[in-house]
This record gives structure tokens, C-alpha cells and sequence, in this order.
């Protein structure tokens, strides 16, 4: 009696007036501890079998409890048949428990408020040396940096010494010289893959430096967690030592990991 | 786990309650008629017919023999639970807000709403004296006045004391030959309204469920808070697993913000907590409005909970959570 499935309800054809008579009754069968019940139940026109199995189970239960099992109904459900009603009571979804800790008492699972706090507040990143535990302005190598910088903005006025008068706007294509990002990528650009996670842009310049001059090391980083994704540019001032690279490089070992190098693809913007 | 959904009330459920079996269910709601049902199944045996109001809270005698209800149409009745007639009905001049019926089942505790002039109180009747169970002029043996309104009260031990909790978070402790004073005060664990009380099982604890977004373990002679549980909204209820040192919180964002709040962020589960560790451990969704109302089957494998949403959901733990066991 605990339990009551609705195993099936398939539509039947009613052929005369006397089987419909017939078949309105209901019919019960034990058998095995299993109870079936057949009902006829009509419903738009149609005439439904439904077909209810209860599993009989036997408890022994102390004797008001007993009792109680054999009051009437009252109220509002008066008339009710007996057992539940579809109306009032029905066996919800699989619900699971989810554990936040593990037996140990370590918390297994992010609640969560702290997730969403997370994604409110932007994450501490410093400009200046990558890392995600201060922001620029807090960095302890900030000076270092800062003198870069200066440096960088001290020789960016001669740059526009081309033709036309100063202080015009001009378009970049017409200012000469070679665009800084153009020349940086594309044929002296190789790219390395199958790069460790922990991999370190200093270690990475040393190595690369050996072929030659290194203009620029780019490790690539996940935006959310700013972790090298595994790849990275090395561009060269010169093709030819990008080629050496290749040639010495390729299949180096670099810690647990099998580098690859190859020349970079022209990107195409 | 496959949660049995009742329902059975069209408005928001305010108390369910096992009787001291565990074999019938008990659930009040927002709308008239308190129901009581088969736990086993989820049947519906009857509704109890004659409140002409909110129902805010019900207790069940020990030998479920009879059930009191407290209503917002300002009165306490009590019931046949068998038959679902109305034994007696004391009117009051302000809406009740809680009520408890003594171990005995002799002594029935209710709180009033304070209301213009009538200040909120604290009233006990022996329902043996016919009496105090007039319909009105009742004179109770007991009536204590009350600066704040009592929210929830409890008979904290045997016929002989209560303890109420009220709308600023002050609990008290009356024993009942002594409405002047209160023989036990607890002020500082709970700055906002305490929702529900419930005696643990043993009875040797109090655990009491705030507005403050906590719960508390409190000493049952004392009123010394023993522990403290913190939830991440008010909790609206709480009770002691009967058989393992858990606890289990039901809250929510409050009613009136829940159309403004997503279902993720209203925090509308179920949360499981160790009595000792004060860590929660687990927990489990269910209603898309926050649990008014919780109660431990005597058993401990099964949680009845009852939500602003008017479901009733009868949860019987799967061996994941039975089995769960802290290595300490």
C-alpha cells in the first residue's frame, strides 16, 4: 500500500453497449503480493483502462497506530475513495541531496553566494608584472615598469618624423616606416604549443634568446582565470632566426612537456 | 529521494507537525481548514472545518487524541482529531499567534497579537475545566502580558513551563503557577523576530529560528545559547534530527521579496547542519518559495517541510544522506 504506480493507460475501443456496461466495473486481483487494480475510467469521449498496481506490504505497527489506519474520512474529503487522492497527493521528482562537505568536514561545494560575489567584483591583476595578487598600483616593481614606460614615451614623439607637416593627422599607412604590430607578427613570429601550465614568460624568453634576438613573447591566458593556456608567440627580429628556433626547438623537452614549434600563421586581420 | 507533494491548502503553510508516531501528519496553512494526512502514503484523511481565518499554528496532543489550532479570527479551538469536530473554540480579543500543547495534553499555552490597546499575551487553559473553555469572557489560569508580541511558543518541559519568542528576538521562560515575572531571559542571541521553536527530541535542547538569518541551540533550563547556526537568509524554521546530531534549517528570502528574487537566489532549500560542528553539510531544493514550516518524523529518515508556495513535501532520506557519516 506504500507505494502506487501507474503502469499504463492505454486507450481501448469499446465495441457494444453491453461490454461498456461490463467493463465499468472494477476489477481487483492479488497475486504475489501485488495487488492490481483495473479501472475504466471515461474522459473526453474515450473510455481509458488504467491498470494500478500496489505492492502489499505487511508492518507491524503498535496498535493505536493500527486504529488510526481504519478512520473515516472527514471534511472536505468525506467522499473520497480510499488511498491518496490524484487531486492532493502526487510522488514529486527525484530530488538529490547535495553535499557541501565531505565526511572530513572540508567544504566540497561552492555555495552560492560566494560565486556571484565573485563575479561581481573584478579580480586583483596587476598591469605591470601579471600577477594576480595586487593591483598596478600596489606593485612592488612598479618604478621598474614606470621607467620602461617613460623611456617608450620619450622616443614615441621622434617617431612621426615623416612627411607633411607636424601636428596633422595623418592616416598610418601614410606615416612610413613600418607598422610596429604589423612587422611584429606574421614570418618572424613562431608559435609554441603543448607549452606546461606553469609555464614562466622569463624562462621562455631565456630559451628563445638563444637563437637570437627576441622582440616580443606573447603567452597566451585565460581571460577568467589568467592562466597560460598552453600556447605561446616568440617573435624574432630576424625570419632567420625564427627558422633556427624552429629547427632546434621543435620537440624540446621543457619541463614534463613536449614543445612544438612551428611559424606562426598570418592572422587575418 | 522522491519526495511525496501534497497539497492540500491553497495558501501559504504555516505549521506541519507529526503526531508522537509519526504515522499522520498534520499541515495548517494561510487558508481555513487544517488537514491531516497519512505519512506513508500522502492520503488525505480530513480537513478540520470551522476557523473563519488564517490558521497560524497547531499542536497534537501526545495520544493524538486531540489538536489545538491558534487563528487570526481571533481564536484557539480544539479538535477531535479522529472525527474533525470542533470540541471547543475560545475567543480572544485579538488574533492568536501560537499555541502548545502541554506533555500531558491536558494544558493548552497559545500567544496573542498585540493590537491597538490589547497587548500581546501569554495565556494557558486546562482544557479539563470547562470553565476556561468558554466561547467568551474565558479566565485562564494563566495570563502573562507581554511588551513585544510572541511569534512562537513552546512548553519547554512537562505541564510546568513555556518559553515564547518574540517579535524582537527576546526569549522568555514562564513557569506556569507564575505569570508575574519570567523565571528565564535570553536577550542577546537574537536581535529579530524567532520564528519557530522546537524542542529537540531528548528535550534537553531548544532550538530557535530568527529573522536574523540564524538558528540557535538553547540550553532547555537555561535559555544559554549553546549553539549557533548561520544561514545565508531568515530561517523561518528549524528542527533537531531525533536519531543523529543534525539539524536541519528551512528559510528563505522573505515573502514579500520573493517575486523580486530569482528561484537560485531566494535560497528556498533545505539545509542540513551538524548540532556540534555548526557547519552545514548538506542540503536539498524543493519549493519555489521559502519553508515556513519543518518537522523530523520521529523515525529521522523522513523531513516534512511546508512552503510559502502551499505544498507540503514529505521527504524521505535516500542511504546517501543516512550513511553520511563526519570522520572526527
Amino acid at each position: 500500500m506504500a507505494t502506487a504506480d501507474l503502469l499504463s493507460s492505454a486507450p481501448e475501443a469499446i465495441e457494444s453497449w453491453a461490454e461498456a456496461v461490463e467493463q465499468e466495473t472494477r476489477s481487483e486481483s492479488i497475486k504475489d503480493g501485488v495487488k492490481t487494480v483495473t479501472d475504466m475510467v471515461e474522459e473526453d469521449g474515450k473510455v481509458y483502462k488504467v491498470v494500478t498496481q500496489f505492492k502489499i506490504v505487511t508492518k507491524k505497527v503498535p496498535r493505536s497506530v493500527a486504529e488510526r489506519r481504519g478512520w473515516l474520512k472527514f471534511g472536505v474529503c468525506q467522499n473520497d475513495p480510499p488511498g491518496p487522492q490524484v487531486s492532493t497527493t502526487y510522488v514529486a521528482e527525484e530530488v538529490e541531496m547535495q553535499f557541501v562537505r565531505n565526511r572530513a568536514g572540508e567544504q566540497i561545494l561552492d555555495v552560492q553566494e560566494e560565486k556571484q560575489q565573485a563575479k561581481t567584483t573584478s579580480r586583483e591583476h596587476c598591469r605591470h608584472c601579471k600577477a594576480n595578487d595586487h593591483w598596478s598600483t600596489n606593485c612592488p616593481y612598479k618604478e621598474m615598469y614606470q621607467v620602461e614606460e617613460e623611456v617608450d614615451l620619450n622616443a614615441a614623439p621622434e617617431k612621426p618624423a615623416g612627411p607633411g607637416a607636424p601636428g596633422r593627422y595623418m592616416a598610418p599607412g601614410m606615416r612610413g616606416g613600418e607598422r610596429p604590430d604589423q612587422r611584429r607578427s606574421d614570418e618572424n613570429t613562431c608559435r609554441v604549443t603543448n607549452l606546461p601550465q606553469e609555464v614562466d614568460e622569463q624562462e621562455l624568453r631565456e630559451l628563445f634568446t638563444r637563437m637570437g634576438r627576441v622582440q616580443r613573447v606573447f603567452i597566451a591566458r585565460d581571460k577568467q582565470t589568467n592562466l597560460p593556456k598552453g600556447f605561446a608567440y616568440i617573435t624574432y627580429d630576424l625570419r632567420l632566426d625564427a627558422e633556427k628556433a624552429i629547427e632546434k626547438l621543435n620537440g624540446y623537452k621543457y619541463e614534463h612537456m613536449v614543445m612544438h614549434v612551428e611559424l606562426a600563421k598570418p592572422s587575418n586581420n | 529521494m522522491r519526495p511525496l507533494s501534497l497539497k492540500g491548502h491553497d495558501r501559504a503553510l504555516t505549521r506541519v507537525r507529526f503526531n508522537r508516531e509519526g504515522d499522520l501528519l498534520f499541515s495548517a496553512a494561510k487558508n481555513k481548514a487544517p488537514c491531516v494526512w497519512f505519512t506513508e502514503n500522502g492520503e488525505r484523511i480530513g480537513t478540520y472545518e470551522g476557523h473563519n481565518g488564517v490558521v497560524w499554528d497547531l499542536d497534537v496532543s501526545w495520544d493524538t487524541k486531540s489538536m489545538a489550532t491558534a487563528s487570526g479570527d481571533n481564536s484557539v479551538r480544539l479538535w477531535d482529531t479522529e472525527t474533525g469536530k470542533c470540541l471547543n473554540a475560545v475567543n480572544m480579543p485579538t488574533p492568536a499567534r501560537s499555541v502548545s500543547m502541554s506533555c500531558s495534553g491536558n494544558l493548552v499555552a497559545y500567544t496573542t497579537m498585540k493590537m491597538t490597546k490589547n497587548l500581546s499575551t501569554l495565556c494557558v487553559v486546562d482544557i479539563r475545566d470547562p470553565e476556561q473553555m468558554l466561547l467568551e469572557n474565558n479566565m485562564p489560569m494563566f495570563r502573562a502580558q507581554l511588551d513585544h508580541g510572541a511569534v512562537a511558543s513552546l512548553f519547554s518541559h512537562l505541564d510546568d513551563k513555556v518559553v515564547i519568542g518574540n517579535e524582537a528576538g527576546v526569549l522568555l521562560q514562564y513557569d506556569v503557577r507564575n505569570p508575574d515575572m519570567p523565571i528565564n531571559a535570553n536577550e542577546k542571541t537574537h536581535k529579530y523576530a524567532i520564528n519557530d521553536l522546537q524542542l529537540s527530541p531528548c528535550g534537553a535542547f531548544i532550538i530557535a529560528a530568527c529573522r536574523d538569518k540564524t538558528a540557535s541551540l538553547l540550553d532547555v533550563n537555561s535559555l544559554d545559547q549553546l549553539k549557533q547556526y548561520r544561514s545565508e537568509r531568515p530561517v523561518n524554521s528549524a528542527c533537531v534530527s531525533p536519531i543523529r546530531d543534525h539539524i536541519c534549517l528551512g528559510g528563505g528570502e522573505d515573502a514579500m521579496q520573493v517575486t523580486q528574487t530569482a528561484v537560485s537566489a531566494g535560497h528556498f532549500e533545505a539545509k542540513l547542519y551538524h548540532l556540534v560542528f555548526e557547519e552545514e553539510f548538506a542540503r536539498f531544493k524543493g519549493h519555489f518559495g521559502p519553508i515556513n514550516t519543518m518537522a523530523f518524523h520521529p523515525s529521522g529518515t523522513t523531513l516534512a517541510t511546508g512552503g510559502e508556495d502551499g505544498y507540503v513535501r514529505v521527504q524521505e532520506f535516500d542511504d546517501d544522506y543516512l550513511e553520511f557519516k563526519y570522520d572526527f
